[in-house]
């Protein structure tokens, strides 16, 4: 005897409970939460690098790789504060992970942006909320003017995407604006930064858009991603 | 591969329901995906199969529809939409919200029920 149920029952994806909760204790010590996505060598932590003299100990580094602590040593020598996650093997950071290491991580004593340098890859760590208040996509001239039409899903979720090593444009055959129009195509309200952590190129204009999210979200006290379906901020000028 | 994450919660789902109507096996399940949640069918059916291997689950028929992304406009009403990040009106361009196309919901599913009295 079989018996059909209609359940019309929404599920989730695992995880998305822990990321609310951590969210949460994240608003609570009124951190605000940058997710960096993008493929390995994109210069993610270069960029983190670039970005530490301006951010003089208020910001901590979250490092999620499948093994060593290089980055977290990187990011340590730079100035910030650093927690290093090794996912054995895993291709992506997720929520649980994040709050595993809260707990050997204190956001305490002056911390207001945490940067999480996501697993070298960009596809998986798209779909994953980490408790994060945005996502930022970072892709690097050197990987080809195609990777915003390519890696659509990573397009969609981040509020903004960051150009790096733009000093070796005259090197590559790259057309960023190829790359910025492909990155809309997904994302209208996509703010795009071209920046070379070399010459330090648009650095201070990324750290500026970083503060000024913060500040928003400081302001509005809301608890949804920003750039969720609930939330988007206008779009803003590259 | 967040397609795993997605059979797990599936099967949690599934076999909590299952339970509570005492059935010995579940037959058939009929997902609807959200186009915007980017999932490879094909994944999910290989993840189900993996992570249902032992339980009632085991070997149950998955079926899938698919849903198209839907933008709910103030001023036009419900329209379908290509599926990117921002909900935009297709006529007029107003932001609206985004009323299908992102969810992934468990439509149906079909039980073996040991006791036909039930």
């Amino acid at each position: 005897m079989s018996r059909t149920l209609k359940l019309e029952q929404q599920v989730k994806a695992k995880g998305w409970e822990v990321a609310e909760e951590i969210r949460k204790t994240f608003r609570r010590y009124g951190v605000f939460v940058v997710n960096l996505i993008g493929s390995p060598g994109a210069g993610k932590t270069s960029l983190l690098e670039a970005m530490a003299p301006s951010l003089a100990g208020r910001a901590a580094v979250i490092e999620g790789d499948l093994q060593t602590d290089e980055d977290k040593r990187r990011v340590e020598k730079a100035g910030f504060r650093a927690y290093q996650i090794n996912t054995a093997g895993a291709c992506h950071l997720d929520a649980g992970m994040i709050r595993d290491a809260l707990t050997g991580f204190s956001l305490d004593g002056g911390v207001e942006l945490l940067f999480i340098e996501n697993v070298g890859n960009l596809v998986c760590p798209a779909s994953f909320d980490l408790g994060e208040d945005v996502k930022v996509a970072v892709v690097s001239v050197t990987e080809g003017d195609d990777k915003a039409a390519k890696y659509p899903t990573v397009m969609r979720v981040s509020s903004a995407l960051v150009i790096t090593k733009t000093d070796l444009l005259p090197h590559v055959a790259c057309d960023v604006d190829r790359l910025a129009r492909d990155a809309r195509a997904q994302r209208p309200d996509m703010t795009i930064f071209s920046t070379s952590a070399r010459t330090g190129e648009g650095i201070t204009g990324f750290l500026g858009w970083v503060d000024g999210m913060a500040r928003v979200r400081r302001g509005s006290g809301a608890s949804e991603p920003i750039g969720s379906d609930q939330q988007i901020l206008g779009r803003s000028s590259p | 591969m967040h397609e795993l994450s997605f059979a797990e919660q599936i099967l949690e789902n599934v076999e909590r329901i299952a339970r509570e109507h005492a059935a010995g096996k579940v037959i058939r399940i009929r997902l609807s995906i959200g186009e915007m949640l980017g999932l490879n069918k094909e994944s999910l059916t290989f993840c189900l199969g993996a992570v249902t291997a032992g339980t009632i689950l085991a070997g149950a028929r998955i079926e899938f529809e698919e849903k198209r992304a839907e933008v709910d406009c103030p001023r036009c009403g419900r329209l379908p939409v290509d599926p990117v990040g921002v909900p935009m009106c297709p006529l007029c361009g107003q932001r609206g919200r985004f009323t299908s196309g992102t969810e992934l919901i468990i439509e149906e599913i079909e039980l073996d029920e040991p006791d036909a009295q039930a």
